[in-house]
């Protein structure tokens, strides 16, 4: 009894000793490998590489194995590895891939990790609102947000004696129409009908409704309060007012931004990852492109307010990892500050820490301050349901799909709504 | 040193044939057994705990299921309108070639390039081109007075399957021509010379020498792109996503959307062994047209 009770001591002094020694600690620890996915595009794989190598400087027993993924691949590479018990140990990742990974039980509770971290009081707390989405269980932290803003373009504007930027929806379409001009090959607006529809036209529905994607019971309130109204009113820019380049149906991003920098549109929706692009488009400095395009919030709705589509990629855990204490590592030295800037002075994205909105790059960049705004008000900006198991799968079947029978014309405004909300709510069962 | 051991003769071909075996028991049967396994099982990676034996329930549902048919139908489109204009070019530019003309090394090699590129390049190009606001073709059009407006080839649903189709066809038709200058090469000279001797022209020629001394090669050549071009989604998948609202969807990017994208692998399995089984009843059609074929000849 007296050598179990002494043993017993011995034990408990060792763990509280282990939880309180400095991460350092961690560094002379017995040698571990971890592996990272993410699935950047390839200009972003030397400066991944360069902060990996930083990590491993500072860690120097533990080995980071770094994969990247092209991203039209990343997800069933993703569903794969689940389903053979092969998964990374930490994976920059897709918001809307959480709700299916979370049902799968493949993510591990960040929330044990993330309440000990003193880093987490600078990071905006809306990567917690969005990183609990799933069961208000922390399983994803995200580390860069992605809104959406109005791209215009400003040497049109003068040249339709269009003042400033539209600020709501009747002062949108009447900019739409006086820049459209068919024989020129002119259009006012480049919609998205493509893969990611889904984002503007329910933005569109909540500017509407008042921002009301689900009612207080748990159900759709999406297409009620007048949602549908929103969503007639986005169909008809192209089906009534013929203000849409006629590839709308079929634009991604990258068509709906080239439409804009090459001249066939005047007006485009995305997120700040086009701000690169365009200044590079127009004049390759911020001087020459403030020329040709700026940027503004969403044209408010008939209820006074604008939405703004929060779209996010960042950090998970998963449960197969044999590591979480040096993984864990890992995650907090891709949020740091340093890094967190490092990425998105490269990427464009807005960074997670508070702290680097204050850094000079990012308050000197003319374009950025509209997407900070729209982040910022919390009336403005929304997220998505990507709790939802088959919310991934809804985006990319019949919420695509619906809207696009409605800009093709193959049914009503209404129709359309009906048909989306009914998907939706299918789900939810 | 001598070695004893002594293998009965009637068990040597069985061991020689034993890795080759292995390999098709390995990376055919067991995966197909699996998938055959997998189509009777209800099996989405969402529902984890929802893993269970449903018998033919996936196949039922397959065939109740209107977006099916309407896939097949446009499968049959898709290798149909590909095919026929790959072989009929194919064989014309391998007549072509097989013809003396200066620089023809030089037009043999170039033939080949679409072949070469990668399919996804070839989507991405095309895809462009199409395009109505920067795409040339669209630019070629209106200034040539084509067209009195700019067309939507991807986005309009009566076009975006045969704008793909046209992609298609670009990139397999080298397939043929290659294939089949080959197969004209090893024909033997003196034919042609005994058929003109007897006063056939050069229709006649073709007909009675040239076609039946390649048509084993046809359909090989035939048989082989017919499996490609159902089981492609590469194309369909970059340039349309198969749509708009699954105007351009085929079989096989309806398959790939409901295991990758739904996660639904029971359906998923169900739809695969759905194509295997079409894909078996076309190859044994060729068999049977081949050997019929052959005993004429």
């Amino acid at each position: 009894m007296r050598a179990v009770s002494r043993l017993t001591v011995i034990l408990g002094l060792f763990l509280a000793l282990a939880g309180l020694l400095p991460a350092g600690a961690l560094a002379q620890a017995k040698p571990v490998t971890i592996t990272f996915w993410d699935a950047e595009p390839a200009d972003l794989v030397k400066l991944r590489t360069e902060i990996l190598k930083g990590f491993e400087a500072k860690y120097p027993n533990i080995k980071v194995n770094y994969l990247n993924i092209p991203y039209a691949e990343a997800r069933q590479k993703l569903v794969t590895a689940a389903a053979t018990k092969t998964l990374p140990d930490t994976m920059f990742f897709q918001a809307t891939w959480l709700g299916e990974f979370a049902a799968m039980g493949e993510l591990l509770d960040l929330g044990p990790y993330a309440d000990k971290w003193a880093g987490a009081k600078n990071l905006l707390p809306q990567v917690f609102s969005v990183g609990k989405a799933y069961k208000n269980t922390l399983y994803y932290l995200p580390s860069e947000f992605q809104i959406d803003a109005l791209y215009y373009r400003t040497d049109w504007f003068k040249e339709a004696g269009i003042k400033a930027p539209p600020s709501n929806w009747a002062e949108f379409l009447d900019a739409a129409k006086k820049m459209t001009n068919p024989t020129k090959n002119r259009y006012g607006f480049s919609m998205r009908g493509a893969g990611g529809n889904e984002r503007y036209y329910i933005m569109w529905m909540l500017m509407a409704n008042g921002n009301v994607f689900f009612e207080k019971d748990g159900s759709l309130g999406l297409h009620k309060h007048g949602g549908m109204d929103g969503l007639k009113n986005y169909l008809e820019l192209c089906t009534v007012h013929q203000v849409c380049t006629p590839n709308s149906v079929n634009n991604s991003f990258l068509e709906n931004t080239a439409e804009f920098s090459s001249g066939a549109a005047g007006m485009y929706i995305h997120n700040q990852y086009s701000v690169a692009r365009q200044v590079k488009a127009f004049g390759g400095t911020v001087e020459a492109a403030r020329e040709k395009f700026g940027t503004a919030p969403i044209p408010r709705g008939p209820k006074g307010r604008y939405i703004a589509a929060n779209f996010t990629n960042g950090y998970v855990m998963f449960k197969q990892s044999a590591h979480p204490a040096e993984t864990w590592e890992l995650v907090k030295w891709m949020l740091s500050p340093e890094n967190d800037s490092k990425f998105s002075q490269t990427t464009g994205a807005l960074p997670a820490n508070k702290s680097v909105y204050e850094e000079a790059w990012f308050k000197n960049n003319p374009f950025l301050g509209v997407f900070k705004q729209q982040l910022d008000d919390p009336t403005g900006s929304f997220n998505f349901p990507i709790q939802m198991a088959k919310w991934n799968s809804l985006i990319a079947g019949p919420l695509k799909e619906e809207f696009q029978k409605g800009l093709l014309k193959q049914q009503s405004a209404e129709a359309t709504g009906e048909a989306i909300a009914k998907a939706i709510s299918d789900a939810l069962k | 040193m001598r070695c004893h051991l002594r293998i009965p003769p009637r068990l040597v071909p069985y061991l020689l044939l034993a890795p080759a075996l292995g390999f098709i028991v390995l990376f055919i049967l067991y995966p197909l057994g699996l998938n055959l396994y997998t189509s009777f099982q209800h099996r989405v990676f969402t529902e984890p705990t929802g893993n269970r034996f449903v018998g033919i329930a996936n196949y039922l549902a397959v065939a109740k299921d209107p977006t099916f048919w309407l896939v097949l139908r446009q499968s049959a489109v898709w290798v149909v309108g590909s095919l026929a204009f790959q072989f009929i070019l194919g064989l014309a530019l391998a007549l072509l070639l097989n013809e003396r003309f200066p620089a023809r090394g030089l037009y043999r090699s170039l033939i080949l390039s679409p072949w070469a590129i990668s399919g996804v390049i070839i989507a991405i190009m095309w895809k462009w081109m199409y395009n109505p606001q920067v795409g040339v073709l669209n630019e070629i059009l209106v200034r040539l007075g084509l067209v009195g407006h700019r067309l939507a080839f991807l986005a309009d649903p009566s076009t975006s399957l045969p704008a793909v189709i046209l992609t298609n066809i670009w990139r397999g038709t080298p397939f043929f021509a290659v294939m089949l200058l080959a197969a004209l090469q090893a024909v033997p000279a003196a034919l042609y010379e005994a058929a003109a001797m007897d006063g056939a022209g050069t229709w006649r020629r073709f007909l009675h020498v040239t076609l039946p001394s390649i048509l084993p090669m046809v359909f090989a050549a035939l048989l082989l792109r017919t499996i490609w071009i159902f089981n492609d989604v590469d194309l369909i998948f970059v340039m349309t996503d198969g749509g708009p609202v699954r105007a351009s969807e085929t079989l096989a990017t309806f398959l790939y959307k409901k295991a990758s994208r739904d996660l639904d692998f029971g359906m998923g399995s169900a739809l695969a062994m759905v194509m295997f089984a079409i894909l078996m009843t076309i190859t044994a059609f060729y068999y049977r047209a081949f050997r019929r074929s052959d005993r004429i000849l």
